[in-house]
């Protein structure tokens, strides 16, 4: 004769059919003379319906989509190592500091270089005069104002 | 078809496509187990996203000891759990626009078909405390068995076996209630 506890504890694989025949056979006996255990048998059998029926839900198509796109987004921000991280925002703060030197500093330099380019296209039109004036008095053509 | 394993080793090498096959294997079993926690639509997809999310990146650190699913059922429940004790701190305001309550209510329709025994059952599933119905729910709903059951809670067998044993106490209880109401 089976015991009460020991009925209960195989009535789950009971109402899943997955109990022997010669076992099930004897169960059933025990639930035909057991009130107890019939109330706990018809519980689980209904519980064990109720999830083999209960409806299995679908997120929206673009889903698996949505989520790997995220995935890639997060693990491309998250592959940025801290060094980078760090030399990013040095040079970040390194031009936000240099800027107001270097500014007044490209403005002398511009000048200078204009400076520079006037006093090389001086310098060219002088050696032009130069180069004239000597063809001049080599080829006797040169008339001095005075004379 | 790759098996899990094999989309686990092409996503730790960060395939997009193995990833959103693995994601398509699983989302239906991750959303509805998501649903049947948190009961918003809205909510349980934002869920799943983020359990999918974790998963992904955590990869690296699953060793196959138990099966994907669980492992995922796993990450699953600490998600809904998280969220549903951020929404007992932080309650929504009621609206009429609450996708909530436009959801079937479990009272309305067990008063719709009172003489239908497992509609009753389900009620009086979705009102036991959370610990003893996130038991109910991997057994019957996702059919887990103890082993799975346990390693998706992070409690051991003889814990599952305790909250099932109590948690069918008090479904006979609140049908017993029910019942009395009715006669």
């Amino acid at each position: 004769m089976m015991s009460c506890h020991e009925v209960q504890s195989l009535l789950g694989d009971l109402a899943r059919g997955a109990i022997e025949q010669n076992e099930a056979a004897r169960l059933s006996t025990h639930l035909r003379e057991c009130a107890e255990c019939r109330a706990e048998f018809e519980l689980e059998s209904r519980l064990v319906r109720i999830g083999a029926n209960a409806p299995v839900f679908a997120p929206p198509a673009d889903f698996a989509a949505k989520v790997v796109a995220e995935w890639q987004r997060v693990a491309a921000v998250e592959t940025v190592t801290p060094w980078e991280i760090l030399k990013n925002a040095l040079s970040e703060v390194f031009r936000a500091a240099s800027d107001p030197i270097l500014q007044p500093l490209l403005l002398v330099r511009c000048e200078i270089d204009e400076t520079l380019a006037n006093a090389r296209q001086a310098l060219c039109e002088a050696s032009e005069i130069v180069s004239m004036t000597l063809k001049q008095v080599f080829f006797g053509r040169f008339v001095p104002e005075n004379k | 078809m790759h098996s899990d394993q094999e989309l686990v080793e092409a996503c730790c090498r960060g395939d997009r496509a193995a990833a959103e096959a693995l994601v398509r294997r699983y989302q239906s079993v991750v959303y509805t187990l998501a649903l049947r926690m948190l009961g918003d639509t809205q909510e349980a997809e934002d869920a799943a996203q983020t359990v999918f999310l974790n998963a992904l990146r955590s990869l690296h650190l699953f060793r196959g000891g138990s099966s994907l699913k669980t492992w995922l059922y796993r990450i699953t429940v600490n998600e809904c759990s998280a969220r549903t004790k951020l929404r007992k701190r932080f309650p929504r305001p009621a609206s009429d626009d609450d996708p909530v309550a436009s959801l079937p209510d479990q009272n309305r329709l067990a008063s719709d078909l009172a003489n239908d025994k497992e509609q009753e059952t389900r009620n009086a599933v979705a009102a036991l405390p959370e610990s003893y119905r996130l038991a109910v729910i991997l057994r019957y709903f996702e059919d887990l068995s103890y082993e799975e059951t346990a390693r998706a809670l992070g409690i051991s067998v003889d814990t599952v076996k305790v909250r099932l044993f109590r948690a069918r106490a008090m479904l006979k209880t609140l049908l017993a209630e029910r019942e009395d109401l009715r006669s």
